[in-house]
């Protein structure tokens, strides 16, 4: 972090001034405990509708939840979730594929061959991108593999879609765990005679490598739940996809066409999904941060 | 579709690795530029993103209306206004209750304390959009309509905008001011975090000469730890206003979709996100009227992109040297 | 430890997706399971999800057809494209694209409105004052207009909130065809003139989805809407929505709207009105292209011009119900893939003929087709190139 230039001395006396001129000591001690009491209220604005949401979910998908949900596959108004659980899995496995391949390697040249004024103009570059609308980028999906690549309503389409989608996630933590790794570690390693690839692979390596992970898992979190680049790249089918190029059911678009149906049996299939996303996706969070706080800790003893 | 641009136009690197000197000729070459190509692909992707949305739209001049208020002759502005009239409030919103979350977590509460509230607000973030939207349209709007709505019309219903405009607030609830509240929690999460950061980055020092003059910690916390945070505020501002303007499914399965402005804030509008999301499959329709929808969606989302580009490039600016990885943002 | 166990539970989750591949290409051949997309038309996709899975548990059980919603122009473009095997849509698709329009079924729209103490009225209406109420020149329910068509019944002198559909849609389509088919002066509104309107009158509202519009209808009073026949059951379990009989149109617009003969959407009125506007079908000359099916009108020949088909009455002839359309699906006639055209067009010849049953069609409210259609399907569905 840079140091942005301090508030200005004059300016905190003055304020001391006003402090001592405020006078009241009482009060300014009621604010501050006000504050104290009613700042971290504030936390329940977050933790109320994620207690709700997870509750009305789970009431809403649990009864009538057996395995044959998970094992069967959609018919009609009815059925199970295999095709869509599998069409997740299939896109989401892919689109990793594909954000690791543009992500890792940016990320890595990035923070290892650029100088860090043009480092710092990459760095933008992907923290913009992952600004970039999903419906953005399901349109573009759209134009590039739908119909310029001739790939229509598949699951290629929709992986390398959500894969665009995807990559600013891991080029930027990769950038981050490699650019972070203690220079005293770098220096010793050129120090004694390392070349580049044997400093990456042999020192870099093993020490970003979590971190990485944890920008993969990340990715993973945010892409599996993403519908808007699905509905224009991919169709719903019954059946888990059978190749590349055959359409790929997935749960968020599963939610998105069946919530205003009129029948109510595709309508508890949709919240029996959501329940199946909100699993995964709140499983991935949970294994980021379980590998975020492991990894910190190596970190931190490196840096001793 | 234009692919990586050329790698010498990042300019020359100035490498202040420890690289060995480098040999002469094509292994020079190979060993100076092919390492910096990957770099450039989120750039690259962006590039391809924006050229061929223009090459898709194209350029298909729609007159002086596009700009108008007027959706039957291809005017955006409705949209527009509807995109800024969610994305305004519930960036406000989200920049308060964030600014009070990341105060009571950095100052207020005892650091164990605040490490198990915290990832809640991160939980927030990895939320998909689209149970938001279900949870919306089925708990949060069944909620509002029969409960807030009346008595906010009762109660506010002097404040322009939240009286009774012609027809009753909507029992179903949904709407604009439904679109903002779920908004606002999706980009709580984005905001707060920045501002944590920010707060966090405050010196000690400058904390406890703070405190050792006297002034107590909400004093400190106002008269000198936000105004040094003051670019990881405003960053945040921009960083949330990017991911609010942009939000797509949740806000189209809340906003109760229609094709003008709100009369008040209970009624439908709809965004630029979401009327490409709502109406897309008109542009799909084999008649000449179809084509000329799928370029007027093309240039909206044009206009959605720049939007976005250009709020995240001055959030990144301003804030160009924090790394925040965790909950994506 | 945590990192190896991590990197086992990416491996295993990236290993799912390249591995399925694998186990699906291998298991494709052993179960030969064909499986027929279809996507489109929101409106027909309730229909088709009833019929899915009769069709794989009665017929053939190597067959399971996946129903996407999506819309009508997804249905269009993507049967177009070869991306799907079968577009639904409401609306039939100019002939010359390489594909043809097979309608399967025949579905109705009922104007409902939420009128307190008329709901079980059923008011008189007809496309005239429609159209007007949704170009904003009709602003009040107790309009003489109005009034001269429901004599007796006490109008209340509110303000009528139209209800639109937000999103792109075949109903929009077919309601604004009947529309411009009975005011000359009708404006479609939208860019698109077709699947989505924005009325000019002023306070109109507007529902996603036929569930959005019935929503939008029952909470807000003296409000008017057209919901596809498929949800009239629930429409009608909101207990407080009426729908209207509609009449046929003075062909000369404002003013003096005469009709005498007001229909209600009944199962044998819409099949009335379908036999009757079928039958006078120029087949040779149209094809199967009928974007509403009118099955008369007194007042002798309607003034709407049909851009490439339509049952346009010649003649004066009893009034039917006139909101009737033909669900098409659309079929490309020369595959990428003849030998899987194969079940996709038995699929259809079932729809036609066995899933046009009462006891699949009673569940939507849809209509079965007439027996000339029936007929013209098959004519049609031998255009496409199969071989096995």
């Amino acid at each position: 972090m840079a140091t942005p230039p301090l508030p200005a001395t004059s300016r905190i006396e003055s304020d001391d001034i006003r402090f001592d001129r405020v006078g009241h000591a009482r009060r300014r001690l009621a604010l501050d405990r006000a504050a104290s009491w009613l700042l971290p209220l504030l936390f329940l604005v977050a933790i109320f509708p994620i207690l709700d949401l997870v509750y009305w979910v789970s009431e809403h998908a649990v009864p009538g939840f057996t395995w044959q949900v998970i094992v069967t596959n959609p018919s009609g108004n009815a059925g199970g979730l295999y095709a869509p659980l599998m069409g997740s899995l299939s896109i989401l496995g892919l689109a990793t594929g594909f954000a690791i391949a543009f992500g890792f390697f940016g990320g890595l040249a990035t923070a290892e061959f650029l100088g860090p004024r043009s480092a710092e103009m990459v760095r933008i570059t992907a923290n913009v991108m992952v600004g970039t609308p999903a419906i953005i980028v399901g349109l573009f999906g759209y134009f590039a593999f739908v119909i310029y690549f001739g790939w229509h309503l598949t699951l290629a389409a929709a992986s390398l879609t959500l894969g665009i989608f995807m990559t600013p996630y891991v080029f930027r933590s990769t950038d981050l765990a490699y650019a972070t790794v203690p220079s005293h570690i770098r220096e010793a390693a050129y120090g004694s005679g390392a070349g580049a690839g044997q400093y990456l692979i042999r020192v870099a390596t093993p020490i970003a490598f979590p971190q990485v992970l944890t920008g993969v898992f990340l990715a993973m979190a945010i892409g599996v739940g993403e519908t808007a680049p699905l509905v224009l790249t991919t169709l719903q089918s019954n059946l888990p996809p059978t190749g590349l190029f055959s359409p790929s059911n997935a749960l968020p678009f599963y939610i998105w066409s069946g919530y205003t149906s009129i029948f109510p049996t595709e309508i508890r299939l949709a919240f029996q999904a959501a329940f199946l996303l909100l699993i995964i996706v709140v499983g991935l969070n949970i294994l980021v941060r379980v590998i975020a706080a492991r990894a910190r800790k190596r970190l931190e003893g490196l840096f001793q | 579709m234009p692919e990586s641009p050329s790698p010498d136009s990042s300019g020359p690197p100035e490498s202040r690795q420890p690289v060995p000197p480098a040999a002469a000729g094509v292994r020079h070459i190979l060993r100076k530029v092919v390492p910096y190509v990957p770099a450039l692909i989120p750039l690259g992707l962006t590039l391809a993103i924006v050229f061929t949305l223009l090459y898709e739209s194209h350029l298909q001049n729609f007159g002086w209306a596009f700009f108008g208020f007027n959706f039957a002759d291809y005017g955006i502005m409705i949209f527009v206004v509807g995109s800024f009239l969610t994305s305004v409030p519930a960036l406000l919103l989200a920049m308060l209750i964030g600014l009070g979350i990341s105060i009571a977590s950095t100052t207020y509460l005892p650091r164990f304390v605040s490490a198990w509230l915290d990832p809640f607000v991160d939980l927030l973030a990895g939320i998909p959009s689209i149970i938001y939207g279900i949870w919306g349209y089925f708990v949060v709007a069944p909620y509002f309509g029969v409960n807030v709505w009346p008595w906010s019309v009762m109660h506010l219903g002097w404040i322009p905008g939240f009286g009774r405009a012609q027809f009753s607030p909507a029992p179903s609830g949904d709407g604009l001011a439904l679109a903002i509240i779920i908004l606002t929690l999706m980009i709580l999460p984005i905001t707060t975090l920045l501002m944590r950061d920010a707060l966090r980055s405050v010196p000690r020092d400058l904390w406890e000469s703070g405190l050792a003059l006297g002034a107590t910690r909400w004093e400190v916390t106002r008269r000198v730890a936000i105004p040094y945070a003051k670019r990881g505020v405003w960053g945040a501002a921009f960083l949330g206003f990017g991911r609010a303007i942009g939000e797509t499914v949740a806000v189209a399965m809340v906003i109760d979709q229609a094709q003008k402005l709100p009369l008040n804030v209970y009624d439908g509008t709809s965004t630029m996100a979401s009327l490409i999301i709502e109406t897309i499959d008109s542009a799909f329709i084999l008649t000449p009227q179809g084509v000329l929808y799928l370029r007027f969606l093309t240039e909206l989302a044009l206009i959605l992109l720049a939007i976005t580009l250009a709020v995240n490039i001055a959030g990144r600016w301003i804030i160009r040297r924090t790394f925040t990885e965790v909950a994506g943002i | 430890m945590g990192v190896a166990i991590a990197i086992a539970i990416v491996l295993l989750i990236v290993g799912i997706g390249a591995g399925y591949y694998i186990g699906a290409s291998t298991s494709k051949s052993s179960t030969s399971t064909v499986n027929i997309t279809e996507a489109g038309s929101t409106l027909l996709e309730p229909l088709m999800q009833i019929w899915s899975p009769n069709y794989t548990s009665q017929v053939n059980s190597h067959v399971t057809i996946s129903t996407n919603g999506g819309g009508s122009g997804t249905g269009q473009s993507e049967a177009e494209a070869g991306t799907i095997d079968i577009g639904a849509s409401d609306a039939y698709v100019t002939p010359g694209l390489g594909v043809i329009n097979v309608p399967v079924a025949i579905s109705s729209q009922l104007v409902m409105y939420n009128l307190p103490g008329l709901t079980n009225v059923h008011l008189n209406l007809n496309g005239t004052i429609l159209a007007m109420i949704y170009m904003g020149q009709i602003t009040m329910w107790n309009d003489p207009l109005i009034a001269a068509a429901n004599p007796g019944v006490n109008l209340p002198s509110q303000a009528i909130v139209p209800v639109v559909r937000a999103d792109s849609s075949g109903d929009t389509y077919i309601f604004s065809t009947y529309c411009d088919m009975s005011d000359k002066a009708w404006f479609y509104g939208n860019s698109t003139k077709a699947f989505q309107t924005t009325p000019p009158a002023s306070g109109f509202q507007s529902g996603t989805a036929n569930t959005g519009v019935i929503t939008k209808l029952t909470e807000t009073q003296y409000s008017l809407g057209y919901v596809g026949i498929s949800y009239e059951g629930a429409a009608l379990a909101t207990g407080n929505l009426g729908y209207a009989a509609l009449g046929d149109n003075n062909a000369t617009g404002a003013g003096g709207t005469v009709a005498s003969n007001y229909i209600l959407p009944t199962p044998q009125n819409i099949s009335y009105d379908a036999n009757l506007g079928l039958a006078r079908l120029n087949y040779a000359v149209y094809g199967l292209a009928v974007s509403l099916i009118l099955g008369g009108s007194p007042a002798g020949p309607t003034t709407w011009t049909p851009g490439s088909g339509g049952t346009n009455p010649t003649a004066a002839s009893p009034t039917p119900y006139p909101i009737v359309n033909l669900e098409y699906t659309i079929l490309k006639t020369s595959p990428a893939s003849p030998s899987h055209q194969t079940y996709v067009v038995q699929f259809i010849q079932w729809c036609i003929a066995w899933g046009n049953a009462e006891n699949y069609l009673k569940q939507v409210n849809f209509i079965p087709l007439t027996p000339e259609i029936a007929g013209y399907d098959q004519q049609a569905l031998a255009s496409i190139s199969i071989s096995s």
